[in-house]
């Protein structure tokens, strides 16, 4: 039981932190960014970190390849990976909730069918999937949301649908069906209210994924448009200079940790105190 | 030695996170001697059991003028000695045999693991003794149940493995909490008269802890009546039914639902939420309540009936 | 005398479980019909037919005149205003994420009763119907006490109207004191309302007082039916015996002398003999060559009583 409660109190306020900072930057990415994220400078091209010899002030976490601020980069940058990981993870809510509402609900063939989907996708190396849908379709925040929307999807139906299996025998539900409650109320009422606490602890692991996902992407070439900063790209732009200015790779590197972290330890903490009984 | 009581509780109290769940109460059980509590919810019956096997939750706060079980001090003594005396001098069985047995393990492994510890038999030994208190507690065919989960038995045969596995440390006292709650009316029949012939013929102290006044009538020799965290009456068990002498007592025996038809009076209310209030807790749904009442009475005496009513003064 | 509620030969299958076999089972309004038996007898489960909250495998489930296995799925949602149910454990027949008072406004809503903001009379209305104050109704159920969560529950029943209320175990999960309180409320609004009820129990003392024939089950068939005070006073079914001598009665002499002079100990055997013979033909004293030949058939033996033995009421 303390041990838990320790959890409890660490998981909380670190990743309370930790994605309000990343909340902040992204918000208010015009006011405190130093400059503007496409400015090329290349005068001051590859200055390293202001604490280093070299450094500048005007450049606190120094400049990449073109004169570029790594650090107004990197707080641009946040925009798209939480902007990206909140879409993929609500839109894969919505579709893997719905879906997995009616599988367990329903049963039957409904449920034969979406498992069926569910287990072709988890067979399928989907990574692979991605990168050549992107090189069809062309990068782009749309398309590269809606295929980590169909990524993570499947994460949210199984919860879902194994917990409405679990509902449609409880007594309350059964209550209702009793009193003559329509089936559109029981969803609505009933089930969703019951499952949404799972949904949001999946949703902030799923968002974490889309996000190290997205970067991903961006790193191999086949993100969002190359010329809006995302961590992905830096980390992709500044792998070729690791030996030489090893800041341009390393704080954009950091940023991805540090997000995904918060969000995993969000996941954390809401599943400790949504669900006490595990 | 063997004058003092077996189990010997004097102003227990208990809370849970600051809210009192037992205020006071004081009980013994003697050697050989079956004894019930009854009580409804609230009634702090089964808190007060658990604390005497130092079985409480960590949350608890309890203090004691005495806690003795066979003369040592429960919440004293020292973890191995506790867990010489729980199964050893006191076991206990639960309302709920399936969660109380380790679905893990076969029934054999269950008692002989109690054999081995408490009674130190040899593997061989232990396995023939289990077989033999599985055929005491009343199974035929006690080799193949033995063979088996838990899931795989019945509730009413689930029950008797729990009782043979309480046996198996050949313990003076025997608690046993609800017991028979969960089980069919046949099979609660059976279980009772089980569990009041081993009391007999092992001359093993009983505690019967129940919310059904009519079930222990048979089995036990006296009743401890608890309501809202506090003894109400104590007396012999034919006392008690034919001349219960506090309120409380006679409500609940008027309640019981009687095979002949007739219902007595509905008592009305219920019992307290919390057990801060001075005072009676009764008085509130008592139909004697006196203006004395707002003052808890102590427990007064007529021959071998205690109770803690002002109507007894 | 109509009968309200009714099945006709219904069978129930769960997996390989034959819960109710070949089961007739009728109420007539304005009474009080009790089943009784031990778990597994196919008790809750007859109820729940009763109110086509299971479909039968075979045989019909009537309401009034209405075969309910021909309604469309609109029209049985619309008929279930009248015929509810209150379930045994109040804990979690309530939608913990619902205020009751939302709880109870809800059949009203469904059945067009009334409209969210037309309820509040009702409601409040109706839980001072059960004993309750209507200001708790924006309360979640778990602040409520036990006796009280049924309470709610009886009150979410008869909210709108019904002819036919299925109480499955409605006391078992409370304590005494509280048990008869809550008989003393139903037995109030059925008078104050005109209810029928099937009332689910496997407490014998409490039916004999409550009901106006008890029909008791064993192994999804129905052994024995009749008025419970000839019913217990003299039982035609052998199994009906042995409930009946298993309720402890508090006299302390009349028990101990009852605890003594007893068969021997015999730990309950699994569910034995073929399916179609009498189901309790395993632990039978009275058990013939007949009885594990062939099922008997529930048929009369005195006036209003059935029971399905060999014996044929000779056994009083």
């Amino acid at each position: 039981m303390s041990l838990r409660r320790s959890q409890k109190n660490i998981a909380g306020p670190i990743s309370a932190v930790l994605i309000c900072a990343a909340l902040f930057f992204a918000l208010a990415a015009p006011i405190v960014a130093p400059y503007r994220p496409t400015d090329i400078n290349l005068r001051q091209r590859l200055l390293p970190p202001s604490w280093e010899a070299g450094g500048s002030a005007h450049h606190l976490l120094g400049t990449d390849n073109v004169g570029r601020d790594v650090a107004s980069r990197m707080i641009w940058g946040a925009r798209i990976s939480l902007s990206v990981g909140f879409c993929a993870a609500f839109f894969g809510a919505v579709i893997g909730s719905t879906l997995g509402l009616f599988a367990g609900f329903f049963g039957g063939s409904t449920d034969r069918a979406v498992s069926w989907l569910i287990d072709v996708q988890l067979a399928f190396p989907f990574t692979l999937f991605a990168i050549f849908l992107l090189a069809v379709f062309g990068g782009g925040f749309v398309p590269v949301v809606a295929v980590l929307a169909l990524a993570t999807w499947v994460n949210f139906a199984r919860v879902v649908r194994s917990q409405a299996m679990s509902l449609r025998a409880q007594n309350f539900v059964l209550a209702a069906r009793a009193v003559g409650v329509g089936t559109p109320r029981i969803f609505w009422r009933y089930l969703l209210p019951a499952v949404l606490p799972s949904i949001v602890v999946v949703g902030s692991f799923s968002a974490a994924q889309a996000i190290l996902t997205q970067a991903a992407l961006s790193f191999l070439g086949v993100g969002v448009d190359p010329s809006i900063p995302s961590w992905g790209a830096m980390l992709d732009l500044g792998r070729n200079y690791l030996q030489t200015a090893w800041w341009m790779a390393t704080f954009p590197g950091l940023a991805i940790a540090l997000t995904v972290l918060g969000a995993n330890l969000l996941g954390d903490w809401l599943s400790l105190r949504l669900d006490p009984r595990g | 030695m063997s004058d003092d009581p077996l189990l010997d509780i004097a102003d227990l109290r208990i809370a849970f996170d600051g809210v009192t769940a037992v205020s006071g109460v004081s009980l013994c059980v003697q050697r050989g001697e079956a004894v019930g509590i009854v009580g409804e919810s609230g009634s702090g019956k089964s808190a007060t059991m658990l604390a005497a096997m130092r079985l409480h939750p960590p949350n608890a706060a309890i203090t004691a003028t005495r806690l003795n079980l066979a003369g040592d001090d429960v919440l004293k003594i020292s973890e191995p000695a506790l867990r010489r005396l729980r199964g050893g001098i006191a076991a206990m069985i639960f309302q709920d045999p399936l969660t109380a047995l380790n679905p893990l393990m076969t029934i054999k492994s269950q008692i002989t693991e109690v054999l081995r510890t408490h009674q130190k038999m040899s593997p061989r030994s232990a396995k023939i003794e289990a077989i033999d208190l599985l055929t005491s507690v009343g199974i035929n065919d006690p080799k193949s149940c033995a063979q088996k989960y838990p899931h795989q038995l019945s509730g009413g045969m689930r029950q008797r493995v729990m009782i043979a596995a309480a046996l198996a440390g050949d313990p003076a006292l025997l608690i046993a909490d609800e017991p028979t709650t969960a089980l069919d009316v046949t099979v609660q029949a059976e279980i009772t008269r089980l569990i009041a012939t081993l009391q007999r013929e092992r001359g093993m102290g009983l505690v019967w802890v129940t919310h059904d006044l009519a079930l222990m009538a048979g089995v036990v020799d006296r009743v401890v009546v608890m309501y809202a965290g506090r003894v109400m009456e104590t007396a012999r068990v034919s006392a008690l039914y034919a001349a219960p002498r506090h309120p409380y007592t006679a409500a609940l025996l008027r309640s019981l639902p009687r095979l002949d038809g007739q219902r007595g009076r509905t008592l009305q209310g219920a019992p307290p939420a919390s057990q801060a209030a001075p005072g009676c807790p009764f008085a509130p749904r008592c139909a004697h309540r006196m203006t004395k009442c707002e003052e808890m009475p102590p427990m007064f005496s007529a021959g071998e009936t205690q109770a803690a009513c002002w109507l007894m003064a | 005398m109509t009968a309200l509620a009714q099945v006709i030969s219904v069978n129930k299958t769960f997996g390989v479980l034959h819960v109710l076999k070949d089961v007739d089972f009728a109420v007539t309004e304005g009474s009080t019909a009790a089943i009784i038996g031990e778990s597994g007898c196919g008790k809750t489960t007859l109820g729940r037919t009763l109110l086509l909250l299971e479909k039968p495998d075979s045989g019909e489930v009537r309401f009034g005149d209405q075969n309910l296995g021909n309604l469309i799925p609109g029209d049985l949602r619309k008929l279930r205003q009248k015929m509810q149910m209150v379930f045994q454990d109040p804990y979690s027949s309530l939608n913990p994420r619902m205020s009751i008072g939302e709880s109870l406004a809800e059949p009203l809503i469904v059945h067009g009763i009334a409209t969210w903001r037309g309820a509040c009379e009702k409601v409040a209305e109706t839980l001072r119907m059960v004993g309750l104050d209507p200001a708790v109704a924006p309360r979640y159920p778990h602040a409520f006490s036990g006796g009280q969560r049924q309470r709610i529950a009886i009150a979410r029943a008869v909210i709108a109207g019904p002819r036919l209320v299925v109480a499955d175990e409605p006391l078992s999960a409370l304590d005494i004191t509280i048990q008869g309180q809550i008989l003393d409320l139903f037995t109030q609004l059925q008078e104050t309302l005109g209810l029928t009820y099937v009332f689910i129990s496997h407490d014998l003392p409490t039916v004999r007082h409550f009901a106006d024939t008890v029909s008791v089950m064993l192994g999804g068939r129905i052994v024995e039916q009749g008025p419970p005070a000839d019913m217990f006073a003299a039982p035609a079914h052998p199994y009906t015996k042995k409930l009946l001598e298993s309720v402890p009665i508090p006299d302390p002499a009349l028990e101990r002398s009852r605890l003594a002079h007893e068969v021997p100990m015999q730990a309950r055997a699994a569910p034995s003999g073929a399916a179609s013979l009498c189901p309790f033909v395993a632990r039978c004293p009275h058990a013939m060559r007949i009885c594990n030949e062939m099922l008997p058939p529930l048929q009369d033996i005195a006036a209003h009583r059935q029971a399905a033995c060999w014996l044929n009421g000779g056994l009083s």
